[in-house]
């Protein structure tokens, strides 16, 4: 080991959403004074309004922070911090392969959740040294005792140890500071070795291109280098190397055991794929890192710009946020109901949602989202394989042998009393139990083979609502499986409206296309005549509802003191209308296309 | 010196006690504790359910406050008017004038006087002027009758809404319908041969069989015209605050149309002429004040939150009586200094909103399409110099489909709803605005 290296920690911090771990990297910020009190604004690493205001991270940010310990030395600390949610687990293992040590926050009301196993375990696999640390101990309901048992029960990690911290008031952060001193252990590698670098995450930047985060495990790397990703061959020449502090501070090389930026002219994340390995085009290293996996989309849907006019706006604003999203990807499509538009593919249900609130927050968008689907896999009677993520391109029953479906493995985390309710929604979601483990003696650890297409459609919601917001979900794909699902299709007013239609299940097809019928006609707005609503699976109509037609619209009185605001009134009208489309001779608001894939507590 | 007609409308926001259904800008004088407590009342509140109208006309005696208000509100009209004179009265003359409120039959008949008087005389009034005053049953003498009468006025609305007194009191009107037919017969032996009585339907609680009786009686006493109002709840009523609680029974839109066209069939039947969306008249006796609203004719409104379509401009007075008062009679008011101005201090800047050509296309239409003869498309292009086709083109494809439907009708000299479209008029207004 160099003597550099023997100052420098790289860690992230792991836990369950909700348990504080951007608090926590805000307080260690702080207390490295890196960054004055008065400039924190809370959460310092969530960048994004989005994020600050939902609480997670999605982008990651990495930062080098100088932290003065007890033992008298200076040391370095690179914070690398992972995304929190489901969706990204693959940036989060990358993330997690940067470092040598992980501090582990549990909530110390809440005790380990289904993310915090799933996050130890990606941890794990890295050889990562883990610091247990229980947070939130100012409050009343905080069982640290408890808790620390459960660490170690369920975990497996001794946690006798575990600083006990309120990231909030900051309490114990100073513990947590000599805590990674002491056991996170120090990066090795040969600075003098061949160039071995992990990008771990990347950014797009107007002036520098693309930013990429990258931790040198062997070799160094300067400006003028030409480097190549060895799992994308392309090649660039480093124009400015160094590190985040928080801001961007150029330095005159990176070597071995050091976290810090590459930029090279890049001009798109994808070119500079997270997992991929750097090395120097002159004096190449034989072996890539291992982990590499190109991303897959598993959800699909379909964008559409609330206002046809607004194509280009749509397709510029996807461009931008592809840039700096290498998971995201989307393509051309039309619908007849609903014009030019974009199918997209997205990690999951979390990350297409973040998609579209960006477009309609950061680019002042109004998009229409078509229900998302699963990429299906349909083997037709000649034996050959589509993959099929639209269900408007399902080819006709009679070509076709079998369709597969994805299946996941989901293990959800919940408390004890809510596992009957819990087992009839996975069962009600074709799920299959696997198994079932008490990890402590009030909770319990379900473990479901389920169909991908019932988790994206409204499993999140249905076991948040079922067990009051304490269940916790991770899921990862497990295969394909021959399934009857069916393409069920929506008419109104006896046309077909190509963006309704799904991919379901045979034997969902019924409640579900009466739950559609029933959830349109809530919202479609009453016409000058009657507009039927069926849902139907090929000729078969399975389901029906009635718009009745509406009888009366209009102003009693208008006289002199009336126009202005009737005029008002109309305007407001004409201004509804316009948020609606038109499909034939019905109009839907916008909203329908939300409304009939939200989870209905009362159905 | 040009000819351009000119409506008044004078305002008179005071009542004898605001009904249920009511948001329009008026006082109830008479009502204890209703916030205008400091008008007081006698005899009034109480007894105002039903047996209102007592021997002499008044259902309440006004307190010297009250008293006292309504003369200092006559005066700032008449201040109003003799500045609109000022500015007017060479390039306008005055066809129309109606009396609203409110109900103006609150005030003493000669402050109603006073106030023709000024106009008359700040004005130059055209033969054979519209003089309209609105009224409620229970509110008329004989004598304030006769005043009227002198003063010029020609044509009395009167707003008898129902001749059902179940539905009167669940209004919150202050008469019944024995005290109506009384009023009326009242108006005709005073002499006026042009009388408007106000119907509404759609009344919590009402039915078809109500509702026909209540036509019949209206159309005995052989009013020169009728209005028929379908009830809208507004906010700021009593009406809408049960409607919000759930305890207003209000008939369904079907009902409600049924209603409606009932109406037409019944005063068809009886010879009267259906020209607006609520109006119908005996021939010859549309009122011509109302039509100017309908085909972008300027009015000018006087009295507290009067609004006015002159000169190009929309806009409207003080609602609150008492500034109205204070921005004419105060003591920085004077008619010389003001003369420099367009507007009447009682206009506040921010209400004022100079309409633009789309606008005025906009309005012609919408309102225009009120009228059951529709609109003229000569007189859209003769008045604003392009053709109604090539500025709604982008409507006509909507407006084919709707002809299909048979909700309207146009042709190159005419566009008109049916009466099937007039049950849906907004939805095709809105095009237009």
């Amino acid at each position: 080991m160099d003597s550099y290296q023997k100052y420098i920690r790289n860690f992230s911090i792991i836990a369950h959403i909700d348990h504080g771990k951007s608090t926590l990297a805000d307080r260690i910020i702080e207390n490295t004074g890196l960054v004055a009190k008065r400039d924190m604004k809370e959460q310092f690493l969530d960048n994004m309004d989005l994020e600050r205001e939902r609480g997670i991270t999605i982008k990651l940010q990495t930062t080098r922070l100088a932290y003065k310990a007890k033992d008298g030395n200076e040391y370095i600390f690179n914070l690398i911090d992972t995304p929190g949610h489901v969706d990204f687990n693959y940036e989060v293992s990358r993330s997690l392969a940067a470092c040598e040590g992980a501090v582990l926050i549990v909530d110390a009301t809440q005790g380990v959740e289904a993310q915090t196993l799933a996050n130890v375990y990606l941890a794990l696999d890295e050889n990562l040294e883990i610091l247990p640390v229980l947070n939130k101990i100012d409050l009343p309901s905080a069982r640290p005792e408890e808790i620390r048992e459960e660490i170690e029960d369920i975990i497996g990690i001794e946690a006798g140890e575990a600083p006990l911290i309120s990231a909030k008031e900051g309490i114990g952060i100073e513990d947590v500071l000599e805590d990674i001193v002491k056991n996170v252990p120090p990066p090795s590698g040969d600075a003098e070795g061949k160039l071995k670098a992990l990008i771990f995450d990347s950014y797009y930047d107007n002036y520098k291109g693309v930013v990429i985060y990258s931790r040198i495990f062997n070799g160094k790397v300067k400006k003028g280098d030409i480097i190549r990703m060895m799992n994308t061959n392309k090649k660039y020449e480093v124009t400015e190397v160094g590190y985040h502090s928080p801001g961007p501070v150029p330095c005159s090389e990176l070597k071995a055991g050091e976290v810090g930026y590459i930029c090279a002219s890049i001009k798109q994340v994808r070119d500079a794929r997270v997992g991929d390995t750097i090395t120097l085009d002159e004096n190449p290293t034989e072996e890539a890192l291992p982990g590499y996996k190109k991303v897959q989309s598993m959800v699909y849907c379909g964008i559409y710009p609330a206002e046809g006019e607004k194509y280009e706006s749509v397709k510029d604003a996807l461009e931008k946020l592809q840039v700096n999203d290498a998971a995201f990807l989307f393509e051309p499509e039309t619908s007849t109901a609903l014009g030019f538009g974009f199918r997209c593919g997205f990690l999951g249900l979390l990350h297409m949602e973040i998609i579209v609130e960006r477009l309609e927050r950061e680019f002042d968008l109004g998009v229409i989202t078509t229900s998302p689907s699963v990429i299906y896999r349909v083997v037709m009677n000649d034996g050959s394989v589509q993959m099929i993520q639209n269900p408007t391109n399902l080819p006709s029953p009679m070509e076709i042998d079998h369709i597969e479906e994805p299946i996941v493995k989901a293990d959800i985390m919940i408390p004890k009393d809510y596992v009957g309710s819990i087992m009839e929604i996975c069962q009600e979601r074709r799920g299959k139990m696997i198994h079932m483990e008490y990890i402590t003696e009030t909770r319990v650890q379900l473990h479901y083979e389920m169909p991908l297409n019932e988790v994206i459609y409204d499993f999140f919601d249905a076991l948040k609502s079922k067990t009051r917001g304490y269940g916790s979900l991770d899921y990862e794909f497990a295969r394909y499986e021959k399934s009857s699902v069916v393409k069920m299709d929506i008419l109104l007013n006896k046309d077909l409206v190509d963006a309704f239609s799904m991919i379901v299940h045979e034997s969902k097809a019924y409640a579900r296309g009466r739950f559609v019928c029933e959830k349109l006609k809530e919202i479609i707005p009453m016409h000058q005549f009657e507009v039927p609503i069926q849902a139907c699976i090929g000729q078969k109509i399975i389901a029906r509802e009635t718009v009745k037609a509406y009888r009366k619209d209009v102003i009693a009185k208008c006289y002199g003191g009336d126009i202005s605001r009737k005029k008002k009134l109309l305007e407001k009208q004409k201004e509804g209308k316009k948020r609606m489309r038109q499909f034939g001779t019905v109009e839907v608001p916008q909203e329908a296309f939300t409304a009939v894939l939200k989870y209905d507590d009362n159905k | 010196m040009t000819t351009n007609k000119l409506g008044l409308y004078i305002h008179i926001p005071f009542c004898i006690r605001k009904c249920n259904y009511c948001a329009f800008n008026s006082v109830g004088v008479c009502a204890a504790g209703a916030g205008t407590g400091i008008y007081g009342s006698t005899a009034g509140s109480e007894s105002a359910f039903g047996q209102a109208g007592s021997a002499n006309g008044q259902a309440c005696d006004f307190t010297e406050a009250a008293l006292l208000l309504f003369r200092k509100y006559t005066d700032a009209v008449k201040n109003e008017i003799d500045f609109y004179g000022r500015l007017a009265a060479d390039s306008y003359f005055v066809d129309t004038v109606f009396i609203g409120g409110g109900t103006p039959s609150v005030i003493p008949a000669e402050y109603i006087s006073e106030i023709l008087e000024q106009t008359a005389g700040s004005f130059r009034l055209s033969d054979g002027a519209e003089i309209t005053i609105e009224c409620n049953p229970g509110t008329l003498t004989e004598t304030k009758l006769n005043t009227y009468i002198k003063s010029g006025i020609n044509r009395v609305s009167m707003g008898v809404q129902s001749f059902d007194d179940g539905l009167l009191r669940i209004l919150g009107r202050i008469h019944d319908s024995k005290t109506a037919k009384e009023s009326f017969h009242l108006l005709r032996s005073a002499g006026f041969q042009n009388i408007n009585l106000d119907l509404m339907f759609s009344i919590p609680g009402h039915d078809m069989n109500l509702w026909k009786k209540t036509l019949d009686e209206a159309f005995a006493l052989r009013p020169e015209h009728i209005s028929f109002y379908s009830l809208q709840l507004e906010e700021n009523t009593p009406f809408f605050d049960m409607f919000e609680k759930g305890e207003l029974d209000l008939p369904s839109d079907e009902l409600d149309r049924k209603m409606y066209h009932e109406a037409i069939a019944v005063l068809e039947e009886k010879g009267y002429e259906h020209y607006e969306i609520s109006n119908a008249s005996v021939p010859g006796k549309r009122c011509r004040h109302n039509l100017k609203y309908w085909s972008l004719d300027e009015y000018l409104g006087i009295g507290a939150g009067a609004h006015s379509y002159f000169a190009g401009c929309r806009f409207f007075n003080r609602e609150n009586a008492d500034e109205y008062i204070t921005s004419l009679c105060g003591e920085e008011f004077s008619p010389k200094k003001e003369s420099e101005a367009f507007f009447a201090p009682c206009v506040q800047s921010e209400d004022i909103v100079r309409n633009t050509k789309d606008d005025d296309m906009s309005e012609f239409v919408f309102t225009g399409l009120r009228k059951t003869e529709g609109i003229n498309l000569g007189e859209f292009s003769a008045r604003f110099g392009r053709s109604f086709f090539e500025v709604y083109r982008g409507c006509i494809p909507q407006l084919k489909e709707y002809e299909k439907n048979e909700l309207l009708s146009l042709n190159n000299d005419n566009f008109r709803l049916t009466r099937k479209g007039i049950d849906i008029s907004n939805s095709i207004m809105a095009l237009f605005v």
